[in-house]
């Protein structure tokens, strides 16, 4: 609803964020490429098998804690 | 010591340098290649007095016009503010058995002296020089973190070879043939230190620095090349060494860290550790005096005002040919080496009838 949730003095910290960000997608980006080159490389993987898969327990848990680490690293950025 | 980054410090560094070569083009921009001072910036002489406060406030006026500028800046505002702890993450993610190899490589042909009493001057406690997290010494590894990580990996990969073809230079530009005693002020992890062992390979090397960990680097450097380097935690200005007894006293990128008033105090300790005879080096930054005003607006804009190097400027300004010979050398000549005329290097000699 409301506009200017973020005030004229926050923007530097948004441009800020704006790169922390792009550095983690770059970051996921190289591993990601590099895990589709090894896992098919070794005929690990058929060609659906990323796209339709659902994670277990664990594996939430795992996302979970690096998500909140990613996040953590962006909202660094905002509140500086 | 052999190591790998590991993915997410290998992506990240990638990521840095990348960055630093996209952005960088935004130089071009007429807006910012425009930038014009004054003649009075263009080859200011060393030692004279010139508004600098306001001439960066005026340009800054201009420039934020500049949509390239505001660009630019954020980019290298924040590669500033994250390159310190990028290498950090880099180091934590890296097998733990990298500490121990760390703590071994200790072990070996040159030694370390610390001093656990020595009071750390206020201008280099807890300051983040180029606004490195962590500084020198904030963090156990830091020595590694620096020296490896930033130095090697992030600085290193942009410039291919320079680096250390820069500190052959300058080691080979001492005004001394075969020094038998070298004495190197502010070794860090021990870059210059390498340079100085291969230059003159029968020289008995001591190198000082006040960080703890930045020496630790220099320790399992020198031991790696299975050198006999005696590596000393001390102030530059306050040795506590017996006067007279090396052929070269030398330092390599540490003058532009030093306020004015510790410079001078430095260059006199050089001079009473010199043997009569013996040679002065020091290699540093470029001065303004050698600058167009352009450059000169640049290399301020970028060191002083935002890069966390607080005493560039007064470095940059500082007519170091008058200070080397007020401390008492002489024959002192001051110039850049090389097709980039970089680094500068002040060369002169102790009196061999002192
Ligand atoms: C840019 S680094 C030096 C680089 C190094 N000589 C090389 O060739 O890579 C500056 C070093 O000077 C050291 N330093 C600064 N002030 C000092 C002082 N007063 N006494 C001794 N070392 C000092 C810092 O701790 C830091 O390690």
């Amino acid at each position: 609803m409301s506009a200017n949730r973020l005030k004229p003095e926050d923007i530097d910290k948004l441009g800020d964020a704006l790169i922390a960000l792009t550095h983690e997608v770059w970051v996921l980006r190289d591993r990601q490429k590099v895990l589709e080159r090894l896992l098919a490389d070794a005929g690990v993987l058929a060609p659906d098998a990323v796209q339709g898969f659902q994670p277990d327990d664990s594996l939430n848990a795992e996302l979970g804690a690096e998500r909140e680490a990613l996040i953590n690293n962006v909202l660094r950025a905002l509140s500086a | 010591m052999g190591y790998q980054v590991q993915q997410r410090g290998r992506a990240s560094i990638d990521f840095l340098t990348d960055l630093r070569r996209c952005s960088n083009r935004l130089e071009a921009d007429p807006a910012i290649a425009g930038i014009n001072p004054g003649a009075i910036f263009d080859h200011p002489q060393a030692g004279t007095k010139l508004d600098f406060v306001s001439m960066q406030t005026k340009t800054l006026r201009l420039l934020s016009d500049s949509e390239a500028f505001r660009v630019l800046r954020l980019c290298r505002e924040w590669m500033l503010a994250a390159h310190g702890r990028i290498a950090m993450e880099a180091f934590a993610e890296m097998p733990v058995a990298l500490s121990a190899e760390l703590d071994a490589a200790k072990s070996g042909s040159s030694t370390l002296q610390y001093a656990p009493d020595l009071t750390l001057p206020a201008y280099w406690d807890g300051y983040e020089f180029h606004r490195s997290s962590g500084g020198w010494d904030g963090h156990d590894y830091m020595g590694f973190v620096h020296g490896e990580l930033i130095h090697f990996h992030m600085v290193g990969r942009a410039l291919a070879g320079v680096l250390h073809a820069q500190r052959l230079a300058a080691a080979e530009a001492a005004l001394y043939d075969a020094p038998e005693r070298i004495l190197e002020m502010g070794c860090a992890s021990g870059q210059f230190t390498a340079a100085l062992a291969g230059t003159y390979p029968n020289a008995r090397i001591t190198a000082l620095d006040l960080s703890a960990r930045q020496l630790e680097q220099a320790l399992r450097r020198g031991n790696e090349q299975g050198a006999s380097w005696s590596l000393l935690q001390a102030a530059a200005e306050q040795t506590g060494l017996k006067a007279a007894q090396y052929d070269l006293v030398c330092s390599y990128a540490v003058f532009h860290e030093l306020p004015r008033a510790v410079a001078e105090q430095v260059m006199v300790e050089k001079f009473r550790l010199c043997k009569p005879g013996g040679a002065l080096l020091m290699a540093d930054v470029k001065p303004y005096s050698s600058l167009s005003a352009h450059e000169v607006w640049n290399a301020d804009f970028w060191n002083q005002v935002v890069g966390g190097d607080p005493h560039w400027r007064e470095y940059a300004m500082t007519d170091f040919i008058a200070l080397a010979e007020s401390a008492g050398f002489v024959n002192v000549v001051w110039q850049g080496l090389g097709q980039y005329h970089y680094p500068y290097v002040l060369t002169g000699r102790k009196p061999a009838s002192h």
